[in-house]
Formats: C-alpha cells, sequence, structure tokens
C-alpha cells in the first residue's frame, strides 16, 4: 500500500452485501412507519382520480409535466432505450467457466460463505465457510467425468469420496449453477413479460442496471454493470417469508482459464478418507417409499407430518429418538453422522421427487395420521403424466393402481 | 434549467431521476421508497462500519436511518443531493452511539478480543467483505473527526462542501482532515502488510 490511490482503491473495493429477508424485513417497517402505498389500486379509483385531475386546468398542467418527466426519467431508465436482458445474461448462458462469491442466508437464520468454480461439462469446486464449529471449511468437488465427488473438510483432514452412481455429465447435486442458467433460458423463453426492468442503480461504486423476475417461489434478481453489461451481483430467494433461502452471488466471472487439478479428486496426502455411495439418478417414487420406510422404521411407525422442507429439520430429532446421537468431532467417522447423512439423502431424494412433480399430477399426501402398515390407507398418491389411472402408496407401503373414481375423498 | 434529451448529461439526468423519486416517494409511494433503499443501503451501511467498527451497530443505524426517512417524508427537505442527507443522518447516529461511551468501549473491547462484529449471526443484514474488515479495522485507529471526513469523501462519495456543512467546519479543514487521514491510513495498512 504504497500510495495514497492505493487506500481509495481499497475503499471503492471494500463491499458490502445485505441479506434480502432482512431487507424485507427493514422495508416492510418502514413503509409501514411511513404509510406508504404500492401503486396498485383499483382500476376504477384510478380511473376516478385521473378523471377529477384532468377537469382541473392546474393540475392537468402539473401531471402533463410529472407524466413527461416519468416517461423521460422515470423507471424505465434515462438516456434512451433499456439495454436487453438477452443482453444481460448472454455472457452467463455462454460460458465455458465461472467464479463467483456466493453468500446463503439460510432459513433457520444460518449464513454460509463460499467460493465457486465452474467448468463445462459440470466440474464444480465450491469453498464453503461455516464461521465456527467442527467443521469451519468444507470444500466439495463434483467430477462429472470421473463420476466422482470429493468432500474435504481440512480442519480434521478428513476426506468422504462419494461415488455418482448413474451420474451424467449435466446432473449432479452441485449444479446450482447449471440450474441457474437453466432457469434464466425458461424466463428467456417466457412470452407474458414477466422479467421486469429495475432500472439503474449502484453496487460497490458501480452504476448497475436490474433486471427481475420470478419462477414458481423463486425470484432472481440481476445487476449488470451499465456499460460493460456484464452480471455485477445476482440475489436469488426461494421459498416464501416463513421458509426462505436467498442468495447472493457477486464478484462473478466468466471464461477465465480454470486449472483442471481444482477439479481434481485425487486423495490429498495426509487425510483419511471414507467412501459413500450416492445416487445421481433421477429421483423416483421408489426414493419416496424408501423414505416413509426410514421414517416409520425411525418413529415407531409414523410418517411424516408433510413432505416439505421441514423433513430435513426433523431428521436429526428422530435420530435422537432412536437413540443415535451424533458427535460432530468425530466426523465422518462417527456411524451416528453417517446415519444421519444417509437420512437427509433420503429426504433429499423424496424431496427432489416431489418438487419434479407436475402440477396436472394432482398429487396428494396423506400420512400425517396414517401408521405403518395398514394396507387400507392410502398416504400418497398421484397420476403419473400420460397415465389413466393413480399410483397410490398404502401406509403398508404398498404400491397400486387405482381408478380416479376409487381415490381417497 | 435542466434539458432533457440527448443533450442532458448522465450527472443531469440523475439529478433529474433522483429528484423524482424523491417527489414520488414524498407522496407516498413505496416503490419510490424501494428504490431510494436499494440504491443508498449499501453505501450507507459501509459508511456506518468504518465510522464506527462494529457491523451490528452499524446495522442498527441504518435501518434506524430508513424507517425515521420513511416516518418524516412529508417534511423531507433535500437541499443537496439525498445521499448526502442520508449520510448526515447515519454520521449524526454515529455520533450519538459514540457518545454512548459503555457500548461504544464494549465494542472496541470485542474487537480487541477478536470478538464477534464480523462473525455471522441469525438475522445478520450486512454481510462484510475481507477488505472492508480490513479497512474497518484500520479506520478505528484514525482520529474520529479525520475518520468521517474520510469516510463520506470515499465511502459515500460526498463532496467536500457538503462535508464541511457536515462537520460544520471550512472546506480547507475537510480537505485536511481528509489529507491526514488518508496519510495515517496508508500507514495503518501498510504497517498491517508487513507484519
Amino acid at each position: 500500500m504504497k500510495h495514497i490511490e492505493d487506500v481509495k482503491t481499497l475503499f471503492r473495493n471494500a463491499t458490502i452485501h445485505t441479506n434480502p429477508a432482512r431487507d424485507r424485513t427493514i422495508l416492510a417497517e418502514a413503509i409501514d412507519a411511513g404509510g406508504l402505498k404500492t401503486s396498485q389500486r383499483p382500476v376504477r379509483g384510478k380511473a376516478n382520480i385521473w378523471r377529477r385531475t384532468m377537469r382541473n386546468p392546474v393540475t392537468k398542467l402539473a401531471m402533463a409535466a410529472a407524466v413527461v418527466l416519468a416517461v423521460v426519467v422515470g423507471i424505465y431508465g434515462l438516456g434512451g432505450s433499456q439495454p436487453a436482458f438477452a443482453d444481460v445474461v448472454k455472457p452467463m448462458l455462454a460460458a465455458q467457466t465461472a467464479t463467483y462469491t456466493l453468500v446463503a442466508h439460510m432459513g433457520h437464520g444460518q449464513t454460509i460463505r463460499g467460493q465457486v468454480q465452474f467448468k463445462e461439462p459440470g466440474f464444480v469446486r465450491q469453498v464453503a465457510e461455516f464461521g465456527s464449529g467442527p467443521f469451519p471449511q468444507l470444500i466439495e468437488i463434483t467430477n462429472p467425468v470421473e463420476g466422482k465427488k470429493l468432500v474435504l473438510m481440512p480442519a480434521r483432514k478428513t476426506a468422504l469420496v462419494v461415488d455418482l452412481k448413474n451420474a451424467k455429465p449435466q446432473s449432479d447435486q452441485s449444479r446450482a449453477f447449471q440450474q441457474f442458467r437453466e432457469t434464466i433460458q425458461r424466463a428467456q423463453e417466457g412470452a407474458d413479460g414477466s422479467i421486469e426492468y429495475l432500472g439503474r442503480s449502484q453496487i460497490g461504486g458501480r452504476d448497475v442496471i436490474g433486471y427481475r423476475f420470478t419462477e414458481g417461489s423463486q425470484g432472481i434478481t440481476i445487476w449488470a454493470d451499465a456499460q460493460s453489461l456484464l452480471p455485477v451481483q445476482i440475489e436469488r430467494t426461494v421459498g416464501d417469508d416463513t421458509e426462505s433461502l436467498s442468495m447472493v452471488m457477486s464478484d462473478i466471472q466468466f471464461d477465465v482459464p480454470l486449472d483442471p487439478s481444482l477439479f481434481s479428486t485425487a486423495m490429498p496426502e495426509g487425510y483419511t478418507a471414507q467412501s459413500m455411495q450416492q445416487d445421481e439418478s433421477p429421483a423416483a417414487e421408489r426414493d419416496l417409499v424408501e423414505l416413509l420406510q426410514f421414517w416409520s422404521e425411525s418413529t415407531g411407525g409414523h410418517f411424516p407430518t408433510a413432505l416439505d422442507k421441514t423433513m430435513f429439520e426433523k431428521v436429526d430429532e428422530i435420530l435422537r429418538v432412536r437413540g443415535v446421537r451424533p458427535d460432530k468431532t468425530k466426523g465422518l467417522a462417527d456411524p451416528a453422522i453417517r446415519a444421519f447423512l444417509g437420512g437427509t439423502l433420503k429426504v433429499t431424494r423424496a424431496h427432489e421427487f416431489i418438487q419434479a412433480l407436475p402440477k396436472e399430477t394432482d398429487w396428494h399426501y396423506a400420512g400425517k395420521d396414517a401408521t405403518f402398515g395398514d394396507a387400507t390407507k392410502p398416504v400418497f398418491w398421484y397420476r403419473p403424466p400420460g397415465s389413466a389411472t393413480y399410483r397410490v402408496i398404502y401406509a403398508d407401503l404398498s404400491i397400486r393402481n387405482v381408478a380416479p373414481e376409487s381415490l381417497p375423498q | 434549467m435542466y434539458y432533457i434529451g440527448k443533450e442532458s448529461s448522465p450527472g443531469q439526468t440523475r439529478m433529474l431521476e433522483e429528484r423524482y423519486l424523491i417527489w414520488r416517494f414524498k407522496h407516498g409511494s413505496a416503490e419510490a421508497f424501494e428504490r431510494i433503499y436499494e440504491r443508498h443501503k449499501n453505501d450507507l451501511l459501509k459508511l456506518a462500519v468504518v465510522l464506527l467498527g462494529d457491523v451490528h451497530a452499524a446495522e442498527d443505524i441504518v435501518h434506524d436511518v430508513f424507517v425515521h426517512v420513511a416516518q418524516t417524508r412529508t417534511g423531507l427537505r433535500v437541499t443537496g443531493n439525498l445521499k448526502g442527507l442520508l449520510a448526515t443522518s447515519v454520521v449524526n447516529r454515529a455520533r450519538n452511539y459514540r457518545r454512548d461511551a459503555y457500548r461504544y468501549r464494549h465494542s472496541l473491547a470485542q474487537q480487541e478480543e477478536g470478538g464477534s462484529s464480523d462473525s455471522f449471526e441469525p438475522q445478520q443484514w450486512a454481510i462484510v467483505s475481507e477488505q472492508l474488515q480490513l479497512l474497518s479495522a484500520a479506520m478505528a485507529q484514525v482520529p474520529y473527526e479525520q475518520r468521517e471526513a474520510v469516510a463520506l469523501h470515499l465511502g459515500a462519495g460526498i463532496s467536500f462542501p457538503e462535508i464541511a456543512r457536515i462537520q460544520n467546519a471550512s472546506v480547507n479543514t475537510v480537505q485536511g482532515r481528509c489529507r491526514y487521514g488518508l496519510q495515517k491510513l496508508r500507514s495503518l495498512l501498510n504497517s498491517e502488510a508487513t507484519t
């Protein structure tokens, strides 16, 4: 730091990000405190105000001035037409490699910070920082060509080698970046005009323009440099207010050279290896059955209250009830931790299956009050695409094809 | 008079846009407030962090500023630019915070013990980069008036005349504070790099 200019550069580069969930809370509080209102009013009321306003020559003139101002400098940008969304997302859709910083705010208050490096056709290296605890840092390397995932826990010199059974180059648990690109593509292809231009703002002293769109319960905001149109920051929120996950991607770079050794799954010297099999084939009905079996065995015959994310939190709880006490200081050598991971994996696969079911499958879950073994009690049913009948899973975990008119009411 | 169209500079158009935004906000538009919030929150948080060296205190202060601005919108008088007004609010609250000797010493003690000012906690709002943590630690050792001048000028992009108004000092004095503050900061950061 030889020059004052270096200090100034440090000031410019010293960035700060915010938790989108907290942003919403603070905004809601301030909007409420200030009695502010959104512009979404009933059409009729709007027309009445407009008529009253336009009858008055003074307000008519003021309104005309405001409209001109709004058109020129309003939310749709300044000094020309807004950049096309396609131009903003093009670099990330075409990138062969990508690197970025990811800050994830989990629904239960935990924040994880990580560095992600991605390389086609699905190589991923993620370094996740958890702050404190027995595993403050995890390094996860996914190598789809070797069909392996290597998880390193440097604090305890422990490594987990995951055999990605049935892995495909484009399909693995670490494909967050790929999934994100697919979401953007779908948004681009959507003809409903749901991509909203947010206008100009500033991030870290840089002039940026923003776009926002939603897909299901997922909201994505992309801020790009106003000049180069390269993405500067991407914010994703998944879920609702009660159960949400938000992620902020920053320091985004595309097509930077990434050494192949970054994605090597060779065991580093001094590490103790554990191995684990992970099924990376698309989640299917059998995964749900396996989860229901695991759950009923672990709880004395009960099934999950709901097939949602709350299952993840309850895995620890039900294993404890069964007398399994994970000792986090032992790492993966602890059978209890392996049981916990196994349970979590079952929840993950079943959850994936449920999430992937299209709305038309008309799926229902009624396992909350069911007890394992009752062959007459349906706990889950859905109609596979193109099928005339429903697949019904009963509380004894048998499966039958049932005509729509014979379904439980 | 500003001309709207190809002849207007980006600075002029930005100013016009901001005035229109303020006008909409004062007339009760939640969308306008959201845009103001999005536009300024990071700079204000950065300013508060480098002034206080305590992320949690910085969050509280900036949160309070936005709620206060929303509550008092009808009486809002923006003589300079909005950023200057918001930065002034942050500076005033930071000064009040420092006057509370117990809290200030407590937060310093936490930092000296390697405390949790940059650790993640449930519902934390601001996530501070490593550079900002480094900067904030060094700024804590710069005399406060110099720190304020440097933070306002470099952290929040406030002009010297505006800082002079905020600090109730002459422009020359403010420039001097900024210069000395930067020299001190450079020296601190150099010693940090060599240790």
